[in-house]
This record gives C-alpha cells, structure tokens and sequence, in this order.
C-alpha cells in the first residue's frame, strides 16, 4: 500500500531580513571580545587577501601552467592517440550520468514509498555539491584559451560534449523501475569500455567486462524454486560461467591496439590509480575486516598481521618494495608495468586501513541485530549480508571517504618511484628551458586546486550519501 | 530452601497439561563463574501460555535466550518440539526457525523497511518467492493492525507499532512457539496495550507462548500457569489465581507485594 507524499500545508516561517549592519553587528562584533578579536584579525586576512589576489591575477606567471596545460592532463600521453582520452572522457561521462539518474531515480521511489519526503536532486545542489570540480575545469578553459596549444579540439568541445553525454545518460531516470538495475550494468560496462577505449580491446580486457557481467547473470538467472542450495549456486555459477567465456571468445576476435599502462601520465594517470586503487582496496578491506572476527584462528592470525605490518609501514616503502618484490611473486615471464606495481602497493595499503574501519562499523553495531537476525533462524552468512554489512557500512561512510580521499592525494608519491602522474608533471616542466626556475610557485598552486579540487567533491558527495542513508535508519 | 524442596514441592505444577513441546530439565548457565540458571526443570505444553516473572537478575532473559541458543546452557537438556538442543549448527537452526522472539528493544532492522522486516527471514530462510513472502508479511501487519505503514521504515513508527511489526516479524516463519522478552518494558504506557492486545489474541488462537513480563493484566487474562524465578531458580509455579491469592513461598509473596 503506497501513501504519496504529503503536501507541504505548513508555511514557512516569516524569516526576518537583516540588512548588511544587522549582519555585521551580529557576527562580526557580537560581544567586546569577538569584537576585539575581529579588529585584529579583520586587517590580517584583508592583507592576506590582496596578497593572494594579487599573486592570482598580477604577478603570478602563469604561462608555466598554461603552455604546459596539456602536459598536466595527460602527461607524456602520446599526442596523436589523444582522441582516445576525449572518448573516454565521453564514455565516462556518460556512464556517470546513468549511473546517477538511475540512483536518483530508485532514492526517489523508496522516499515515496516510505512516504518520506525526497530531497530532490536539483541542478542547483548537484552544482553545490561539485563546484569545486567545476570551478576547476573553467579554470581550465580559462588557461586553455590565453595560450593555444593549437590543439586540434577545442577544449570547449571535450566539456560541451561531456556536459552533453552526462544529461543524456542522467535520462535513464526515466526508465522503467524494472530496467533500472539494467542501467547500473551499463554504467559499469561503459566504465570498463571507456577504460579501454585507451588501454586498447585486446585479449586481455576481458576479465573484467567478464566479471561484470558474469555476476549479472549470477544474480539474475532465476533458481528460488530450486531445494537445494547446492544446485542453486550450481546453476548460477554455471550461467555466469557462460557468461565469462563468451565474453573472452568476443574479446579474443577484437584485435585492437591500445596505449599502454606505462605511457599514461599526468592528471589522467591520477584520477585512474587513484580510482581502480580504491575500487580495489574496498572489497579486499572487507574482506580482511570479516577474516580478523572470523571464528577460524588461522584466517583472524593472517589478517591481524597483514593489517598490523601493512599499517606500520610507510606507503612510500611500499611503493618501492612494490618495483622489487612484487616481480619474486609472480609467475616467472609476467610481465608487470610500473603502474600496475604501483596500483597492487597502493591497494595493498589502503585495505588494511579500510579493514580496520569497516571493522570499527562492524563493532559498533548493537548485537540485538545479528540475535534478532539469529532468532528468526536466518545463516550466519545471511545475518552478515543482509542484516550487519549494510549497517555497518553505512555507519563508516565518512571515515571511508577520509581513506579514499587521503589514498587519492598519496598517489602523488608515485613521481618519487619514477611515474609521472600530476605532481611529477612539475618536473618535465621546470626542466625545460623556459621554465627553468620560473613559474614555480605557480605551478604548485595549479597541482594544489586540481587535488583540492576532487578531494572537496569526494568529502561533499559523502556528506550526501550520509544523508541520505540516514533517512532510513 | 533449596532447590530440592522447591522441585519437589511444585512436582505436579512444573509438568505442563497436555503434550510438552519444550522440555527443560536439569539446565544450569553459567557466565564465568556466575551462576545464571541452577538446575531449571520445566515443561511447556501444546498451546500452553506460560508468564515467567521475578526480580532483576533474576535470569529470566537467560531462561527464555537459552530455549532458542541466543545463550549457551552449560548442564541438562533442552527439548523443542523432540529435538535437543546440541552444538550442530543445523539442530540449532532448526529450533530457531520453530521459536519466534520478540526482544524488549524490538530489534528491528533499521535499514529495511516494514515489509522488508517481515519478509526477510521467509525469503531467505524459506526461498519463497518475493511476491509470495510479502503477500504473507501484508496479511501477517493486518493482523496486527498496521498495513498501512508496510513501506515505512521501523524508525518512522513509534514504539507500539514498532513491536507490533517485531511480533509480525516472528510470525512470519510460522513458529511453534512464541518467546517474549519483557515486551511492553520499553514503551509508553498508552502503547502498552496495542501490544497486549496483539499478544492476547495470538494467545486466544492457540499459539504456545513463554512470555517475560510484568503486565499482571495479561498474565490473569491469558496464562495458564506463571513461574516465578529468583536468583537463577524456579520459585514457585502455578496458576495466575494461586499466585494472586495465595503465593505459598515468601520470596514470591515479597515481590508480588512489591509490583502489585
Ligand atoms: N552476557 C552476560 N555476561 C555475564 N553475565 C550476564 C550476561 N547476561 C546476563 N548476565 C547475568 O546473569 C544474570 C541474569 O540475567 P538476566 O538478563 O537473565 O536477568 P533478567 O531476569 O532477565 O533481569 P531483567 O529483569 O533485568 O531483564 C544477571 O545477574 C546478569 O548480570
Ligand atoms: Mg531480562
């Protein structure tokens, strides 16, 4: 039984306008004291100010940043194959706005349903939410356009058609509710292929493009009626199976030539570490936070002292025990790139943070709920799945983020093993000729805004999803 | 006096009317070295409603948490329904899935909605078909007089209909018996009774129930027998008009004194 939501019959309460005196009376010098601390600190910040100001649009030497803008967003990337960087701008862009129409779309059913009233999506809180990636991007342009790299597309264009691409894929809201799961699917096949549309189709690629969507047809493939628990994950497994290998028989037909791990750099290089290290370390820090309070001593020892050892170490050790030892692990004949050393170091590190802050979320929770979940005769692993992760999960969120933020800003230590990813991009820079010396506050300013300017949407967009979680505590 | 002399003394009253679906004997619980249970025996018969009251810390929660093995009994044996309770995961699930319990803090699940809650365990546990399993959950709220709040979340109810879904939830899986810990302890007054209510009647239509509470009301109205616990034992047993006029031990006399 559905009850719609209630109109809004109270009205809002007469606010009461403040004119800028009221305003400035009531927070700057609001007693003797604050007043006081206001007079001395108001000059400080002032002069602060018209330094800063100053420094941004006067005196700052800004062509270091802009004759190199392009060597910022992708590095040594090869020039001619950059149309492989604008498809995956477009495709990724695309995949996120079917991703977040279709969340929006099930967020706004189960308000209704539970007659809650739904915080509507806007443009105006997506705008307050992503701000700083977007004043970082108009920034951008704005560099883009004093110096022309003559670029053989406009800057603009790449914006204009991400803008484009992600309206479009943000309509799959309108889909069906029985289609949205479908749309999930193609946000995370989209993010797979606008991974290789640069990494290049070869026989390698399938694995994940296998995983994806093997366990779509794991979950959808309809065997309730099925007694025995075996012959259910039989089947299904048998189906996702299906899956998988068909997917590597297409794959292994496409021959396409692609742009190697090695050669991505810059801005480009940061954001896809970053993201497939945090994609990776999530699961695995599950899982390692589930083996340290399993009942199985030998898997709680192992984890314990994976996550103590991994905790005491500098990632930085990491990264470079990563170029040695990872080689002694592998099969002999694998071959390894660089990044991806780097991303197994990374991965390796984040998880056992991540483990230990899923289990702080795992403690948290009240045993009520796993007793309720016992009483009522459901499996251990059930309780786990349906009743404690989803809770718990939720409770962490904000330290979660903090990792993934802190993981983000990390992978700038990747220059000191040898990558060029957006901070070692200052060193080609200033190692060329022009800019031997010059420009050097400038172009750390412009590497600062870019981190702070992803950190601050990841730490907004977690205080969303923080809020909208907690509706349905 | 001990526990010899009470045993013997309420011999005939320990032992349930009709066949016995949960049989208690000689069960003790320990934590630690603290004795929680010493040497319960008890039966509870077929549509047998039994109303266990005592002191705080008593081991009442203990009693009632030992019959589904949210706690371990450390001595003796336990009976459900013919089958005893032993360390075999699968003899354990069994019994739950025979027990249903309703917990003082109502222990919903928060993240899930009303019908999610109820619907649960049936899918899981039972792999019934999602429409099905919320076919039953919507009857099962029916009954206990909240279908329209189905799509809610528990945190959006207040306590009354929270405890009343945490009922529908443990109906859900169709129990044999129903295990009630102080139910209505943690609500407001005015909410006492909606529960009650539903109690009442599940009482009227045959359910098997051991009930914690402290609601003398319910225990004249619908228990055939009350069992007074202190410090870990069974005081005295009988039925609600021997305990309300005439309680033979002093224990029992003193706290009746005290809650009445
Ligand atoms: N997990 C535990 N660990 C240690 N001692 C416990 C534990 N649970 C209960 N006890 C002790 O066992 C005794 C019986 O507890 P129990 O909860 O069964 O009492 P109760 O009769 O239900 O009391 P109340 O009316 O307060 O709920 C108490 O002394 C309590 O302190
Ligand atoms: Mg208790």
């Amino acid at each position: 039984m559905t009850t719609l939501i209630e109109p809004e019959t109270t009205s809002a309460p007469p606010i009461h306008e403040r004119n800028a005196w009221e305003w400035i009376k009531h927070n700057l010098f609001p007693n003797w004291w604050s007043g006081l601390v206001t007079i001395v600190l108001l000059p400080i910040l002032l002069y602060m100010a018209y330094r800063a100001l100053r420094f941004f649009f006067v005196t700052g030497q800004w062509e270091a940043v802009e004759v190199n803008l392009a060597l910022f967003m992708q590095g040594t990337f090869p020039r001619d194959e950059q149309w492989r960087l604008i498809a995956q701008i477009l495709t990724f862009a695309l995949a996120f706005g079917i991703g977040a129409g279709t969340a929006s779309a099930s967020a706004r059913d189960r308000a209704e349903d539970a007659s809650l009233a739904h915080e509507r999506g806007s443009l105006t809180d997506t705008l307050k939410r992503m701000w700083s990636m977007i004043a970082f991007i108009v920034l951008l342009l704005v560099f883009a356009t004093t110096h022309d790299p003559g670029s053989p597309i406009s800057p603009f264009l790449v914006v204009f058609g991400a803008v484009l691409a992600g309206y479009v894929g943000y309509q799959a809201r309108r889909l069906p509710r029985r289609l949205r799961n479908l749309g999930w699917l193609l946000t995370l096949v989209l993010l797979v292929v606008g991974f290789q549309v640069v990494s290049g189709f070869d026989s390698g690629g399938w694995l994940p493009l296998g995983i994806i969507l093997g366990s779509a047809a794991y979950s959808v493939v309809p065997v309730e009626r099925f007694e025995s628990r075996w012959l259910r994950l039989l089947v299904r497994l048998a189906a996702a199976a299906v899956v998988v290998l068909v997917i590597r028989a297409v794959y292994g037909a496409i021959d396409s030539t692609g742009i190697g791990w090695d050669e991505w750099s810059g801005l480009h290089l940061t954001l896809l570490v970053s993201a497939i290290a945090i994609v990776l370390a999530f699961p695995l820090g599950l899982l390692l936070a589930l083996a340290r309070r399993s009942t199985l001593p030998a898997l709680r020892y192992m984890s314990t002292v994976y996550i103590e050892v991994i905790r005491g170490v500098p990632l930085i050790t990491l990264l470079f025990m990563g170029q040695f030892i990872i080689g002694f692990m592998v099969p002999a004949g694998t071959e390894l790139s660089d990044v991806t050393r780097a991303i197994v170091a990374m991965t390796a590190f984040a998880a056992a943070y991540i483990a230990e802050i899923v289990r702080g979320g795992l403690q948290a929770l009240p045993s009520g709920q796993t007793e309720a979940g016992q009483a009522l005769g459901l499996a251990p692993p059930t309780i786990m799945r349906r009743i404690v992760l989803p809770q718990a999960l939720r409770a962490v969120i904000p330290a979660m983020v903090g990792q993934f933020i802190s993981l983000f800003k990390d992978s700038s230590l990747l220059f000191i093993i040898g990558i060029v990813e957006f901070l070692g991009v200052r060193r080609i820079i200033h190692a060329q000729e022009a800019f031997r010396g010059v420009g050097i506050a400038e172009t750390l300013v412009f590497v600062a805004l870019g981190y702070w300017a992803f950190a601050f949407a990841m730490s907004r967009e977690s205080q969303r999803l923080e809020r909208r979680l907690r509706v349905s505590r | 006096m001990t526990t010899d002399q009470t045993g013997q003394q309420f011999a005939d009253a320990t032992q349930a009317k009709g066949e016995a679906l949960i049989e208690l004997t000689d069960v003790d619980k320990f934590f630690g070295d603290f004795q929680a249970l010493k040497d319960i025996n008890m039966n509870v018969g077929k549509q047998e409603v039994v109303v266990v009251i005592g002191p705080s810390g008593s081991g009442k929660s203990t009693l009632i948490r030992c019959i589904n093995r949210l706690e371990k009994h450390d001595r003796g044996t336990i009976l459900v329904d013919g089958i005893e309770l032993s360390e075999d995961i699968r003899n354990i699930q069994e019994i739950r899935r025979e027990t249903g319990m309703v917990f003082q803090q109502f222990n919903l699940f928060p993240h899930l909605t009303v019908l999610d809650n109820i619907a649960l365990a049936p899918r899981q546990v039972r792999r019934e078909p999602k429409d099905e399993a919320e076919k039953t959950a919507m009857e099962l709220l029916e009954r206990v007089g909240i279908p329209e709040q189905a799509r809610k979340y528990p945190g959006q109810l207040s306590g009354g209909q929270q405890q009343r879904v945490a009922i529908a939830r443990s109906l859900a899986m169709k129990p044999k018996v129903m295990l009630f810990d102080e139910p209505t302890s943690a609500l407001d007054p005015e909410m006492i009774k909606e529960v009650l209510d539903v109690m009442v009647e599940l009482a009227e239509g045959g359910m098997t129930m051991i009930c914690v509470t402290h609601e003398m009301g319910f225990a004249r109205a619908v228990a055939d027998r009350v069992v007074f616990m202190a410090d870990g034992q069974i005081v005295e047993v009988g039925t609600p008009e021997h305990f309300f006029t005439n309680p033979q031990e002093e224990r029992t006399k003193l706290f009746l004194s005290q809650i009445l």
